[in-house]
């Protein structure tokens, strides 16, 4: 939210920006520049007001009421649904009428979104389907603004520099020894680190150790205030010979922290978003897979790493410290993570924040997928844009034996989703004229649907279709079916398209796809990283362009 | 119905000088030493005080089971929050009067009708700290009917009583004309609850009036599960 108000003052900046949240979040909200006026919807208080049989539920809804009464007495020009849950859905529709930007509700109770970027937002986004898309990215397109760099973190967040920054400074005067330009101080923070066993004490351990032995950067641990991670800090401190930074952060202090590090490694994303704010170069330790990219950093530099657990083994000491390596850009450090690894770099061009993999071992084919639904999304949205910026991209990325798989592969999935398509549309009809085949096109409407899990570009527009399915309501029977029918049509519009992007692709590409490689095993193919690699750490610029080509 | 009834009340001496409330003939405070009572009463609730900062006291008498908690507290350095229930008005007068402790960081509220009691805004709010109750026993027996029906209220739900303790007119005038003249005629002594005004907005065919999306979302978020604060930042 932090850039995204940034953006919107940068551009227009006579506009006064006022935020509704909840109570619990609001010291976040009050780091934030730029901000006119904060309304604070108290949830606890409302839910124990609500569930008590002390009290009437009239004392909830008065205590629920309160901030609403005094926005929805003052004129609006937009009203901005940036979450996209029921609840501000419906908030949306009570305080902006016709006058709102991104997912609200009709009278009639379907879903009203203010434009495509907000269907991508709201359905999309949503589910473990890889985009590449970062929340901040899509909001951006949804509201209608470029994602804007900036070149002073003051312009964005407050800060307080007394007591934290002296302790940081010391620190630093105490390390450097002899001082130097190149000595770096990282920040780790361990919040969820050890659910689901991805990251061990051990890995932490190990890392802490070597990082302070090599004395190549120093490693600080930050923690919050709960129990558990003052317990793991103990506990790390134990097993560590010689004592260890250890800071207590909250949402007031982490700004200030953040500032005064060089980099942070964690998986918090409060710490993504506000290293992005401080311009902290993040390493995020991705978790879960269904989250990748959601609320990654959009940081120039950042890294990402997945844990894919392959062979069932944690996240090891030696790839932190490789990311770390990386994210000050040390020169000639083989790109080489473990096989449960997947890496990211964040890199920008033409106002879009891409994630580049830059470890060895990646699935060439789910990162095409993500590459191209990106492109896709953008064309879908943005009828200005005619070209791909993706088909210069992969070139370098990718070679041209993955390319012509992954071609072959959606192709062949299409004629399977354009089957499934054929046979709803096929006994829609029957539907229309007896009812009791109604359930027999429900099934084959269900399975259909289901094709949106899938990995696959194909995969976008039945996600669509199941959003506008969704916000079809009405009672009448025919008007259900004719609506419906409508919708399969449309979908089988957008399965065409789509394949058009890959016939564009395919050919874009035709002389690399009949060009004859002779390579010297028969591994696997490999995409040309060792080139990437150099020339990422050097000159990205240089190597990886982004400009279309059609 | 009234719950307390005074048929006699006096003022007396203790022993050692202190004036000590009757009531009906009962003794709200020890006849011989009121200060030992201050102290049974502290060390019989210890336990309590060290984990809660926020006491509600069913009974106020003179106070003089107050003056050792108050101490603690302000010994511990700790904020705290007591309030006191007396229905007794004379009481509190006189309690006031003596001075026998410093009332300034305690509420006292005073009221026959317990409805009336749990529909001041100030006592909700109070009792959303959820503070530790502990009854002054001979209070608590003197209004043992009175205090009872306070430990076990619940609160009326219907919408008449819901549409009086409204803050703003919109909203009242939603629940009163709006759900009256619903197409589907639900008899109006029927609505019996917001969460059956919920039901029947959500039952409806459409939202008609823009407060429908307000309940909708006031409701959604009385049934919302406490999330992970960091998932939900859109920072």
């Amino acid at each position: 939210m932090g850039k995204l108000i940034f953006s919107i003052k940068t551009i227009h900046p006579e506009t006064d920006i006022s935020i509704l949240i909840y109570k619990e979040y609001s010291s976040v909200a009050h780091c934030l520049r730029n901000i006119n006026k904060t309304y604070k919807i108290d949830k606890t208080k409302v839910k124990s007001l609500q569930s008590s049989p002390l009290f009437c539920d009239s004392f909830a809804l008065n205590e629920f009421m309160s901030p609403l009464r005094k926005i929805k007495n003052l004129k609006w020009s937009y009203v901005l649904n940036l979450s996209h849950c029921s609840i501000s859905n419906h908030l949306t529709s009570y305080l902006a009428n016709q006058k709102h930007i991104g997912v609200c509700m009709n009278r009639d109770k379907s879903i009203n979104y203010s434009n495509g970027w907000a269907k991508v937002y709201h359905e999309i986004l949503q589910v473990p389907f890889r985009t590449g898309l970062s929340s901040i990215e899509i909001l951006h397109q949804m509201i209608g603004v470029d994602l804007k760099t900036h070149n002073n973190h003051a312009q964005l967040i407050f800060y307080d520099e007394t007591p934290i920054a002296n302790k940081m400074l010391d620190i630093r005067k105490n390390h450097q020894s002899p001082p130097s330009s190149d000595f770096k101080v990282a920040g780790v923070l361990i919040e969820n680190f050890f659910i689901e066993d991805k990251i061990s004490l051990d890995t932490i351990h190990d890392f802490f150790n070597i990082s302070m032995q090599r004395n190549e950067f120093l490693p600080i641990l930050l923690i919050s205030s709960s129990k558990h991670e003052k317990d793991m800090a103990n506990r790390l401190q134990n097993l560590l010979s010689k004592d260890i930074y250890i800071f207590e952060y909250n949402t007031k202090t982490l700004p200030t922290i953040l500032l005064h590090l060089d980099f942070i490694l964690t998986s918090n994303p409060l710490a993504i978003a506000m290293g992005d704010l401080t311009e902290t170069p993040t390493i995020e330790i991705c978790l879960k897979e269904n989250v990748l990219f959601n609320q990654s950093s959009t940081l120039e530099g950042s890294i990402i790493i997945e844990h894919i657990s392959h062979t069932g083994a944690p996240i090891s000491s030696t790839d932190l410290l490789k990311a770390c390596h990386l994210i000050y850009q040390k020169k000639n450090i083989p790109l080489n993570f473990s096989r449960d690894i997947m890496a990211y770099k964040v890199h920008h061009k033409n106002n879009r924040c891409e994630y580049i993999p830059i470890s060895e071992h990646f699935e060439a084919e789910k990162e095409l997928t993500r590459f191209i639904s990106k492109d896709i999304l953008y064309l879908y949205n943005d009828s200005s844009r005619t070209s791909l910026l993706f088909s210069s991209l992969y070139k370098n990325l990718f070679h041209k034996e993955d390319l012509k798989k992954w071609i072959d592969k959606e192709k062949n999935t299409l004629s399977r989703f354009l089957k499934n398509l054929l046979n709803c549309l096929r006994l829609i009809n029957q539907a229309r004229q007896r009812e009791d085949q109604g359930k027999i096109f429900v099934k084959e409407l269900d399975s259909l649907l289901n094709l949106a899990y899938q990995n696959s570009i194909f995969s976008i527009p039945i996600h669509i279709f199941r959003a506008n399915i969704e916000s079809i309501h009405t009672s009448d029977y025919d008007s259900n079916i004719n609506m419906i029918e409508k919708e399969l049509f449309e979908l089988k519009k957008y399965l065409q398209e789509t394949f058009k992007i890959i016939d564009l692709l395919a050919e874009d590409n035709s002389d690399l796809l009949t060009h004859r490689e002779t390579h010297p095993s028969n591994s696997s193919p490999k995409p040309i990283l060792e080139k990437t690699n150099q020339n990422f750490q050097e000159n990205h610029q240089d190597e990886i362009s982004l400009e279309p080509t059609l | 119905m009234n719950l307390i009834k005074i048929k006699k009340y006096e003022v007396k001496e203790s022993k050692n000088g202190h004036k000590i409330p009757i009531i009906n003939d009962v003794h709200i405070h020890s006849a011989y030493m009121p200060e030992r009572e201050e102290i049974s009463f502290f060390e019989k609730h210890k336990k309590i005080l060290k984990e809660k900062s926020a006491l509600l006291i069913l009974g106020l008498g003179y106070g003089y089971h107050l003056k050792k908690i108050i101490k603690y507290f302000e010994h511990e350095k700790r904020p705290f929050h007591i309030a006191v229930i007396e229905p007794n008005n004379q009481i509190i007068k006189d309690c006031f009067k003596l001075k026998e402790i410093d009332l300034k960081n305690i509420k006292v509220y005073c009221s026959p009708s317990i409805d009336d009691l749990f529909q001041s805004e100030d006592f909700i709010q109070f009792l959303l700290k959820k503070p530790a109750v502990i009854p002054h026993a001979p209070s608590f027996n003197l209004y043992k009917r009175y205090f009872t029906k306070f430990l076990t209220y619940k609160s009326p739900q219907d919408l008449n009583n819901t549409i009086k303790t409204l803050h703003d007119e919109e909203t009242k005038d939603y629940f009163t004309f709006h759900l009256k003249n619903q197409k589907e005629e639900v008899p109006f002594d029927k609505i019996s609850s917001i969460p059956f005004c919920v039901q029947h907005v959500k039952k409806s065919a459409s939202f008609s009036k823009d407060f429908d999306f307000a309940l909708i979302a006031f409701w959604e978020i009385c049934q919302s599960e406490n999330k992970s604060t960091s998932m939900k930042l859109g920072f």
